[in-house]
């Protein structure tokens, strides 16, 4: 509840001249530098906002800890890339199909484990979305532990979402960006976003309350898995090679929570302020450590994953508003 | 071999295999009986005692087996700082917090082996790692056999621990009644530190038995993780015997599995009998 | 033997005690009486250390102790037996007396100890190796005692033995509390009951709303009107 006060409060005139000047800056950054690399990076932190914000509705608002939504991600970017490698359907159509088959599989496999709590629900998600990863391993048809390489089929097409420049693409994960930002902000202004939080801070109370628990939380995972789903199809049409390990396996799983923990779970900024640390952390480590320090940056975001739970349990996003409201206080009060 | 026979071969590597888990979970489950609290670093802490052992053979050419203690009391040592600095700040804190906390350790232990070791798989060739005993038809690798024998030792021995010792019964006590514990004169803080240390120390003998049958890698880990996890929701959170019980039990559904249906699917079916057990029983079949 | 001096506890913003002050001697039963919720327990939590002060200060044996955590407390001689006994239910009887004798100077000594111990409550060595859940709930009061006994305090503090115990079953706590004095032991006891407890009391003590109202021997206050009026329903 607070949080979102926050928020409101924070969103007033001044933010928001500073959020429009930010998307006039992200629009046009494609115009001003030709540097693919450049593209890739902000494409990359576009691409882990998007899904970490698809993990915060599950496990930031409602309080459910999942390790396991890249199996949502891989079932997404499976479902359209086998639907286009089979049958030519053109992967937004993918997409569409992946959300629906992926919502499915979560509720049916997910749902029995949506009683549990804490730490449980959290264990029990690995098992899921190992079952599911290692499933795809072993069938052959989808690929085996080979996975699954998109073909070039057309140099630049909106229709089957292949293109050889990256500006499309930033331009795609921009557009999904934003629109996923206000569905969100709308969410968490809806009663539906006040009940997962009721949810989180005392589930008894607010089944006392009449909050319809359960149906909250497969909302909660149906919206999550969804998203995850969705980013997963750009996955595979960006990369046009996935396989099981990759787009389901631990490392991306993990991937898709860490910006919203060091961000700041349960906010709406949070995990796209943790996409922007973290992704450019990786970068610098790429680009000035090399090959030999393959990984280097999973230390350091182990290091901040570390500090930001002990010393600043709301992440990066908490810690900053709070210490914003302290200085304006004491402005207040200098004045 | 008649499929008699190979059925019995394969519950004898069933146990033998669930005795080392078994003392892997008891680890985690110590921690979590006492502390409430779950380590996520655990399959991490058995990956730095493999490669702890590893070296100790390839440099210095010390046998796993007498290496041993010092691998534990590495193990231990890293435990008990671990939970000085990370665990005690957050104990009490929100359950997303306690994950992370432990997650974050992960992630720097295991990338950190990443970047020094490299992910090459690597093996310890010990000068008994190739006998095979035979007991009539069955045959039983000597690795096998004295790492399943040495993990049975460590856990009568914890169990004694707890049984006989006044530290153990004050272990016991605290994990009834911290505040109680705290009014008959426990240093409960100490004992917290003490439980994360031997459980981690459990985490740091298996992982030296584990080379004896187990090649090692940075990321080996994972699985040993998820494992004891598995054994210690199926035999009952916070429960000694429960992870016992377990230990087997995955161990022999693993190698049954791995008999009946194919070794690949081996683990999608211990992670389907953990999600059933996790929805018809959730406490365990040792939990109350 | 013990000086409590002006403190002031809270639970967060709830202020429970004000400026409470008052001593133990040496020797003798001293009790604190009043109300439900007047802050007894309180006190005695925050004597046993596992409550921190705002501000006052408590000496034991002319030392300040608020800085000990409460095990230091324990090894100094202040045991405090808690509140619905609060045995160690999947301990066997014998290993709750074995914590109770954690701190090292009583397990040095923990042979006679038990000796005394089970000379003290002899039924208590009939039930040695069952689980402590399982005695009915005056053996766990006696469980509660014995173990509070056995790392040999200075200073035992009760909190209300007698909480749902039957009547006959208080008799015989009291007769307890008497006969634990008569050893030499110190007592502090906070009760509810009030008549039981101010016949045995040496001295005694009124807690009203976290304040010291009242002050006296047990035979004065059991007649002083106030007392007698809101407590005694005389």
């Amino acid at each position: 509840m607070l949080r979102i006060k926050m928020l409101r409060s924070s969103l007033k005139s001044k933010q928001l001249e500073l959020l429009l000047m930010t998307l006039i800056a992200l629009c046009i950054a494609p115009l001003m530098s030709k540097s693919t690399y450049f593209l890739h990076v902000m494409i990359m932190i576009f691409f882990f906002a998007f899904a970490n914000n698809a993990w915060n509705i599950l496990s930031g608002y409602v309080g459910l800890v999942s390790f396991g939504h890249g199996a949502f991600l891989g079932l997404g970017a499976y479902t359209s890339t086998l639907l286009l490698l089979n049958f030519g359907v053109s992967p937004w159509i993918g997409m569409i199909a992946g959300v629906i088959l992926t919502s499915i599989v979560a509720a049916a496999l997910f749902l029995p484990l949506l009683k549990l709590s804490g730490h449980f629900f959290a264990l029990s998600t690995i098992a899921v979305r190992e079952i599911i990863r290692l499933v795809f391993e072993y069938t052959p048809y989808v690929g085996g532990a080979m996975g699954l390489t998109i073909p070039i089929i057309a140099s630049s097409s909106l229709y089957y979402f292949q293109f050889s420049s990256k500006i499309p693409y930033y331009y795609i994960a921009l557009t999904l960006l934003l629109v996923q930002i206000l569905i969100l902000y709308k969410m968490e202004r809806s009663k539906v976003g006040y009940y997962f939080i009721a949810i989180r801070e005392n589930e008894e109370t607010a089944k006392a309350l009449g909050v319809d628990v359960k149906r909250y939380k497969i909302i909660a995972l149906v919206l999550s898995a969804s998203f995850s789903a969705v980013i997963g199809t750009f996955y595979a049409q960006y990369f046009l090679y996935i396989h099981p390990n990759s787009t389901m396996g631990v490392l991306i799983s993990v991937e898709m929570l860490l910006s919203a923990v060091i961000g700041g779970s349960g906010t709406l900024l949070g995990p796209v302020i943790g996409a922007f640390v973290l992704i450019p952390v990786e970068t610098v480590c790429r680009v000035y450590l090399g090959g030999m320090w393959e990984g280097f940056h999973l230390v350091i975001y182990g290091i901040l994953l570390i500090s930001v739970s002990i010393f600043a349990p709301g992440g990066i996003y908490g810690k900053a508003s709070g210490l914003l409201e302290t200085l304006r206080s004491k402005w207040r009060k200098g004045k | 071999m008649s499929w008699g026979m190979l059925f019995l071969q394969t519950i004898t590597n069933g146990l033998l295999i669930g005795a080392v888990y078994a003392l892997i979970a008891l680890g985690l489950n110590v921690i979590y009986g006492v502390m409430d609290f779950i380590n996520f670093a655990h399959g991490e802490f058995i990956m730095l005692s493999m490669y702890a052992t590893y070296f100790m053979f390839v440099l210095l050419g010390w046998d796993p087996l007498l290496s041993l203690p010092i691998s534990m009391l590495m193990l231990f040592g890293l435990g008990a700082i671990s939970e000085i600095f990370l665990v005690k700040p957050i104990l009490g804190e929100r359950m997303v917090i306690q994950v992370f906390t432990t997650y974050g350790l992960l992630l720097f232990l295991r990338n950190i082996a990443t970047f020094f070791w490299s992910s090459t798989w690597r093996t310890l060739p010990t000068s008994y790692s190739d006998v095979v005993l035979s007991l009539g038809e069955i045959r039983i690798s000597l690795g096998y056999a004295l790492s399943s024998l040495v993990a049975l030792i460590f856990t009568i021995g914890l169990y004694m621990f707890f049984k006989k010792t006044d530290t153990g019964i004050a272990i016991r006590a605290t994990s009834q009644d911290r505040e109680t514990a705290k009014l008959m004169g426990v240093d409960v803080n100490k004992i917290y530190m003490l439980t994360f240390g031997l459980g981690s120390a459990c985490a740091g003998v298996a992982g030296v038995l584990l080379t004896l049958v187990y090649p090692i890698q940075p990321e080996v880990g994972e699985i040993f993780c998820v494992l004891s996890f598995v054994i210690c929701v199926v035999g009952g959170m916070g429960n000694f015997m429960g992870a016992i019980l377990g230990g087997f039990l995955i161990g022999l559904t693993e190698s049954l599995a791995g008999f009946l249906v194919a070794p690949a699917y081996k683990h999608i079916i211990v992670f389907i009998v953990f999600i059933i057990t996790l929805l018809i029983r959730p406490k365990g079949l040792m939990g109350k | 033997m013990l000086y409590v001096n002006k403190i002031n506890v809270s639970y967060g913003d709830i202020q429970v005690l004000y400026n409470v002050s008052f001593k133990v001697d040496e020797g003798i039963i001293t009790a604190i009486v009043g109300p439900n919720s007047a802050g007894k327990t309180t006190i005695l939590r925050t004597i046993s250390g596992l409550l921190k002060q705002r501000s006052g200060e408590i000496r034991f044996k002319n030392a300040n102790i608020d800085n000990l955590p409460p095990h230091k407390r324990v090894e100094s001689g202040i045991v405090l037996i808690p509140e619905g006994r609060k045995i160690f239910p999947a301990l066997t009887v014998m290993e709750n007396l074995r914590v109770g004798s954690y701190p090292k100077k009583a397990r040095s000594v923990r042979r006679a100890s038990l000796d005394e111990i089970f000379n003290l409550f002899p039924i208590l060595r009939e039930r040695e190796n069952q689980m402590a859940g399982t005695l009915s709930g005056g053996e766990q009061q006696m469980l509660a005692v014995a173990r509070g006994l056995m790392s040999k305090p200075k200073l035992l503090m009760l909190d209300e033995p007698s909480l749902g115990l039957a009547p006959k079953l208080v008799d015989s706590v009291f007769e307890t509390v008497k006969n634990l004095s008569k050893t030499g032991i110190t007592l502090l006891i906070v009760e509810e009951h009030i008549d039981r407890v101010l016949e045995i009391a040496n001295y005694s003590y009124l807690l009203e709303n976290g304040r010291i109202t009242l002050e006296g021997k047990g035979e004065d206050l059991l007649n002083n009107e106030h007392v007698k009026e809101t407590y005694l329903g005389i």
